[in-house]
């Protein structure tokens, strides 16, 4: 059979020789997950480090000489938009999409390896562009994670002059190295299944990484039109977004051009952005909650339509980021209306992982807790988001700590309980050892109530009418001075938070040299990743016979069997899997 | 409002393309092996993956063509958008591209029929073609900027400029590939090796596609440009 | 896993009682936006009922459904019966949030008949206003019309412009229960006009006119806030509401100049002014140098613009009159010496006159390299050479008395300059000045400022 043929040339093409090979020019989809996966995490060390900064005058203000308004702003825009753009969506999709695609469809590797591996190098280079600018004259970007000209670009902002084009050209590199990486899990997923592995068979991780990438291949050239725009209109003058102004006394030789342009094409990619997160999230946290409660997911076609269904209405809603941006007002009842629609989807799934643990024998260990606390920070986050959503309750709320705490319950909290839930359920098939009980629980409790501490309040100082991006309040009458104190304490838990991290931190290289060696299968679950022959997984995953598939992947207690998981793999009863060999 | 409804349309796509891939299925009620339709169909990964980077090429110039809309009508607040004068060398390129296009379409045929010596000068035709389109666009802007006495700060040049220049540089990439597919004929006319020629057919398949997309591209750009 | 559940019950009562103890809740509302708070508490019915319900139900499923021995989940695949009931439920919850939110705001969409026009026009770190004169309609504006006499770019071509009212200071007046359309302009970047006790806000763009409308309903005054990032000075543009009664209201609008009079000031006439300037010398110096035993700062060289607001703060009270202050009372008698604005203009006409040259260095003891980090922030508006800029309502640094700048930073961290609520400028540098943090700050600073005369 050609089939077997090309698996068989496959193995023998995946044979690397040197360490290079192996390690550094890697075309394994693993290493290069694990490559994404460190960059990622390192560079969301440092914009860690730059939100302590921002909390740290926050709370304390005037206190601290080396936090200026300048630098602040400066603070505040690249902790965004490293977060959002090079650690979230880098990760999950980089870093997870890489390593679950091929393994749970049964692939010896993505499609096309060379472009993956490409992909990591090129979204390395944006990340040292993105690093680069603080080091440049005038230092990176303060003009806000959404870059909105004329600001970024005129004088009264800081890095308008050179930080602002190394984080377009940054962007626009970055988004080079995604569409390298989305070609190959789009593909993958459709092409490179194994025998029985149909689409209604996909683990929901499959279908959630699927899905955001889509998702991201249409939104992103958005982002790139935008950003070759602006990058124009800063070095060569022209007027895409550039009206005709005076910038601190001094007119501009530009005219004509639009703001909300650039708004409109921001917030198209911009909104597809927060799903292209959440997707991710959604599919591994419904493989997470149902492996450890030993229960199938509930509803999974309705889990499937809902990721669908999330994702394609997830292009008409953007301009509920821009109710009071003075774009036409009468826009207002039409991204309402879509807006508030996409709550339904999105409820579903809320639903249904909570019926996946209703009548479970849900499993007391570290992943779980993140999944269930996933659930708790969602809903949240979530809840919240139909407060923006609804154009007339935007209105007092817009702009404020509120829309502070809303995002970043629902797609900071959130998704990386997922992140490390995922990381300490996957850990023992990606490294070999177990991650530590101890510290994970730690770990998670610090981040789950920390986390809560930090953004619960926050929504009320919006309510109250805290401004955000605001580096001091000074004396506003209408700010009492328990404002204040909760800043404070907003601090305090954020700095808690992050030594969590720390922990974290510690407990994946403690359990890299230290950890109990991992079984093949440690959870009992069905996926195909666990059914590797090896653990962790060799390059070209399978061994020679590549696996296949009989069943879907949920198949927990199932009744009348002795065992309360099926792999996918597993024939049926009284099936000779020879037979299809 | 243009990309909202050509993404409407590729999602459109897309979901039926789901749904008819049995989204109804009930996974649960059946185990053992289900003929997929992947099992002999990995050679044609790449095809797969073309019309998916087809995809994020075309939101990324339908993208290009809504701004240029929105900046032309309501965005730009008070000033009044001036149109531009196309020069008319972009007839004249359009019907380069086609001929290049149609240069490509005959070698496809040619290779698909095992006859790379027969093909490969029009392949090559194809290529230069192509860089006489370059050239034109080039001079399309010499003319623009002559005719219309405008500056980078005239939106409408501005746009026709990047448009241009942004579909230009896709050829530019696709150009490279068509050297190295080029370079890979010469080399094989004489082989008989089958893996060889099977993909250099497969490469001169990619590129003609691309081809032919990058035209529909381009007379969707003209067609903007001359209704403006 | 018992613990998790016990948790999740305690955040979910927790986070309950945070909402109804917690002070920090909306501003008591001071508009006619009743409707936006309605539609605020139906959504946070709806929303609070789905969070407890939904938290509640996983806290019960965590704890009853733990891992025991024994124990074997239940094999459900789906219901579809169940689920197509969630899905109504929460159809019909999204319906009650939207109706109402839809409802309210197409009343916002449209501005009633009757409202009086107000335009706001934003430049960075600055909040001025215009009305409409007698003849009811605002005249034609332009970016490129902007200078330091005509701050709002109004046409000086189109005779409608000429008796609009201008309001350069960033306090507004408005009458109460007068509807207001406000028409929102800026002139350089994005901003966005708010006042939280009214609810509403909206963004002003460069190149469009954007609007909101609102009716203030109760006497007081509110500050404005601008809530889109419009750059390192983003904080500190603040301006204020004042709602006043109808009369107070008209007494207020009969004192401001319409656009014809700022036009026509009559140019100062320096040799009058010198024979005024006689009051000044004395402490000032003659060829206003300052003296510093006098407490007297330097004047020549400084920008007319400043030196006139700085009069009238004084005249006004706005200056010399906050406790702390030991300077500041010597000089508002002074000031009333030159209250007629005739005699101000001709003495501001002989100050210009007099030759600048750099005092002698007297704050000795700060770091100028580490000072000129710190200048970075008043770069911003005092200019990277410290010329000072009028757009930026900044005066000139460089060259001036650098123990007098010693004293005002002081004064403004201390909050003794710049703390009376209508010198919305004194404010901006009282937020700023925050910035100069620990015992030699100030003293760096002003050691890199001598490094620019």
């Amino acid at each position: 059979m050609a089939y077997v043929a090309i698996a068989d040339r496959d193995t023998h093409l995946h044979d690397p020789q040197t360490f290079i090979e192996k390690y550094i020019w890697s075309q394994d989809h693993k290493v290069i997950a694990i490559q994404y996966g460190s960059v990622a995490i390192g560079v969301g060390l440092v914009a860690l480090v730059l939100s302590l900064l921002m909390r740290l005058q926050i709370g304390f203000p005037d206190t601290f000489s080396f936090i200026t308004p300048y630098n602040y702003y400066q603070f505040v825009t690249m902790h965004g938009m490293i977060m959002v753009i090079y650690l979230l969506t880098a990760l999950f999709l980089g870093g997870f999409g890489n390593y679950l695609i091929p393994l749970m469809c049964g692939a010896r590797d993505m499609v096309f390896p060379y472009m993956n591996m490409l992909s990591f190098w090129v979204y390395l280079l944006s990340v040292i562009i993105l690093l680069a600018s603080f080091f440049v004259s005038g230092g990176p970007t303060g003009g806000g994670w959404t870059l909105y000209p004329p600001q970024t670009i005129t004088e009264g902002s800081p890095g308008h002059h050179w930080g602002i084009l190394l984080m377009l050209l940054s962007l626009a590199v970055f988004i080079v190295a995604f569409t390298m990486g989305g070609l190959n899990y789009v593909t993958t997923v459709l092409q490179a299944r194994c025998r029985g592995m149909t689409l209604m068979r996909m683990p929901l991780s499959v279908w959630g990484i699927f899905v955001a990438t889509i998702l991201g291949l249409l939104a992103f050239p958005a982002l790139l039109v935008a950003a070759i725009m602006m990058i124009l209109d800063r070095t060569i003058g022209t007027s895409f977004f550039m009206p005709a102004l005076m910038s601190l006394g001094e007119m501009a030789e530009t005219d004509g051009g639009s703001p909300i342009l650039f708004q409109h094409l921001f917030w198209f990619f911009g909104h597809p952005e927060v799903y292209i997160v959440a997707l991710p999230a959604f599919g591994i946290v419904s493989d997470l909650l149902s492996t450890h409660a030993r229960k199938n997911i509930f509803g999974y076609r309705m889990m499937v339509w809902a990721i669908v269904a999330i994702g394609a209405l997830s292009f008409i809603v953007w301009a509920h980021h821009m109710y009071v941006s003075g774009m036409n007002p009468y826009f207002g009842f039409f991204f309402a209306t879509t807006t508030l629609i996409i709550a339904i989807p999105t409820a579903i799934k809320v639903y249904n992982w909570v019926l996946t643990l209703w009548r479970g024998d849900i499993q007391i260990n570290v992943p779980n807790l993140f999944a269930i606390g996933f659930i708790f920070t969602f809903v949240h986050g979530g809840l919240t988001g139909l407060f923006l959503g609804n154009v007339t309750v935007d209105l007092p709320l817009s702009d404020t700590y509120f829309v502070i705490g809303h995002f970043h319950m629902v797609m900071g909290v959130s998704p990386v309980m997922v992140l490390f839930g995922a990381i300490y359920h996957w850990f023992p098939k990606i490294t070999g050892k177990m991650p530590n009980e101890v510290l994970g629980r730690i770990h998670f409790w610090m981040t789950f109530l920390g986390t809560y501490a930090i953004y619960l309040p926050m929504h009320y100082l919006g309510i109250l009418g805290l401004p955000r991006r605001y580096y001091a309040y000074g004396s506003t009458d209408f700010i009492p001075e328990s404002a204040h104190a909760v800043n404070e304490a907003i601090t305090i838990a954020a700095i808690v938070v992050a030594v969590a991290q720390l922990i974290f931190l510690v407990n994946v290289f403690y359990s890299l040299r230290k950890g109990k060696t991992a079984p093949d299968n440690p959870w009992g679950a069905t996926t195909l990743e666990w059914q590797t022959p090896n653990t962790p997984p060799v390059h070209g995953n399978w061994g020679p016979k590549l696996p296949v598939v009989y069943r879907w992947a949920y198949d927990y207690s199932v009744p009348g069997e002795a065992k309360d998981f099926i792999p996918q793999n597993e024939p049926p009863k009284g099936h000779s899997s020879l037979a299809h060999g | 409002m243009l990309s909202a409804l050509l993404i409407a349309m590729l999602t459109a796509i897309t979901v039926w393309w789901l749904l008819i891939q049995r989204l109804k299925d009930k996974p649960w009620t059946k185990q053992g092996v289900v003929p997929t339709s992947q099992e002999s169909v990995t050679s044609s990964a790449p095809k797969v993956g073309l019309w998916v980077f087809l995809a994020v090429v075309s939101s990324l110039f339908g993208l290009f063509a809504s701004a240029y809309m929105m900046r032309m009508g309501g965005h730009g607040g008070l000033v009044a958008w001036q149109p531009l004068d196309e020069p008319s060398v972009l007839w004249i390129n359009t019907l380069v591209l086609v001929l290049a296009s149609g240069a490509l379409q005959v070698a496809r045929n040619r290779i698909d029929g095992d006859d790379l010596a027969g093909g490969r000068s029009y392949f090559l035709a194809g290529g230069v073609l192509t860089l006489v389109f370059l050239a034109g666009q080039v001079l399309a802007w010499q003319q623009a900027r002559a005719a219309n006495d405008l500056g980078p700060d005239s939106p409408a040049f501005a746009f026709f400029v990047l448009l241009t220049a942004v579909h230009g540089l896709h050829l530019i990439g696709g150009l490279w590939v068509l050297g190295r597919t080029s370079a890979r004929i010469f080399r094989a006319v004489d082989s008989s090796n089958v893996v060889t020629r099977s993909r250099i057919r497969l490469s001169v398949q990619l590129t003609t596609t691309y081809w032919h997309w990058l035209l529909l591209i381009w007379l969707g750009l003209f067609a903007l440009l001359l209704s403006t | 896993m018992v613990a998790l559940a016990v948790v999740i019950v305690l955040l979910v009562i927790g986070s309950l009682i945070f909402h109804f103890a917690s002070p920090w809740y909306f501003t008591p509302l001071a508009s006619n936006w009743g409707t936006i708070d309605f539609t605020v508490d139906v959504t946070f019915w709806v929303c609070g009922i789905v969070f407890v319900a939904v938290n509640l139900f996983t806290a019960y499923c965590v704890w009853r459904f733990r891992a025991r021995p024994g124990n074997k989940a239940h094999y459900e695949p789906e219901s579809t019966k169940l689920e197509v009931s969630l899905t109504v439920v929460t159809a019909v919850g999204v319906a009650a949030m939207l109706t109402p939110g839809l409802f309210v705001w197409a009343n916002f969409v449209d501005v009633p008949e009757d409202a009086t026009t107000v335009e706001v026009v934003g430049k960075q770190w600055h909040w001025s206003y215009r009305l409409p004169g007698a003849d009811g309609e605002l005249g034609a504006s332009d970016v490129r019309h902007v200078n330091i006499d005509n701050p709002l770019g109004v046409d000086p071509g189109d005779p409608a412009g000429q008796d609009d009212i201008i309001i350069a200071s960033p306090i507004l007046h408005l009458a109460v229960d007068q509807s207001v359309r406000m028409l929102l302009r800026s002139t350089d970047v994005l901003h966005n006009f708010t006042v939280p006790q009214f609810r509403v806000k909206m963004d002003l763009v460069p190149g469009l006119v954007t609007y909101q409308w609102f009716t203030p309903t109760v006497p007081g005054t509110y500050e404005i806030l601008c809530e889109e990032l419009c750059g390192t000075g983003h904080f500190a543009m603040r301006g204020k509401v004042v709602v006043d009664e109808q009369a107070a209201y008209q007494a207020w609008l009969a004192n401001q100049p319409t656009f014809a009079e700022t036009q026509n000031r009559p140019a100062g006439n320096p040799a009058a002014g010198a024979a005024n300037y006689a009051v000044c010398l004395a402490c000032h110096g003659a060829q206003g140098e300052g003296n510093q035993q006098l407490n007297a700062p330097k004047l020549a060289g400084l920008d007319t613009w400043y030196i006139r607001r700085q009069l009238v703060n004084y005249q006004t009270g706005l200056r010399g009159t906050a406790p702390g202050d030991q300077f500041g009372p010597q000089m508002a008698p002074m000031s009333q010496t030159v209250a007629d604005p005739t005699t101000r203009e001709n003495v501001l006409a002989y100050i210009a006159t007099l030759p600048s040259n750099p005092p002698p260095v007297t704050v000795t003891g700060g770091d100028a390299e580490r000072g000129r980090a710190l200048y970075s922030t008043c770069a911003t508006c005092h200019g990277a050479d410290g010329q000072g800029r009028w757009a930026t309502n900044a005066p000139r640094l460089a060259g001036m008395s650098d123990w007098y700048l010693e004293r005002q930073l002081q004064h403004f961290k201390e909050g003794i300059r710049g703390g009376h609520p209508d010198d919305i400028y004194g404010d901006q540098m009282n937020l700023v000045a925050n910035v100069l943090v620990g015992q030699n700050a100030i003293k760096d600073v002003i050691a890199y400022i001598n490094t620019m005369r």
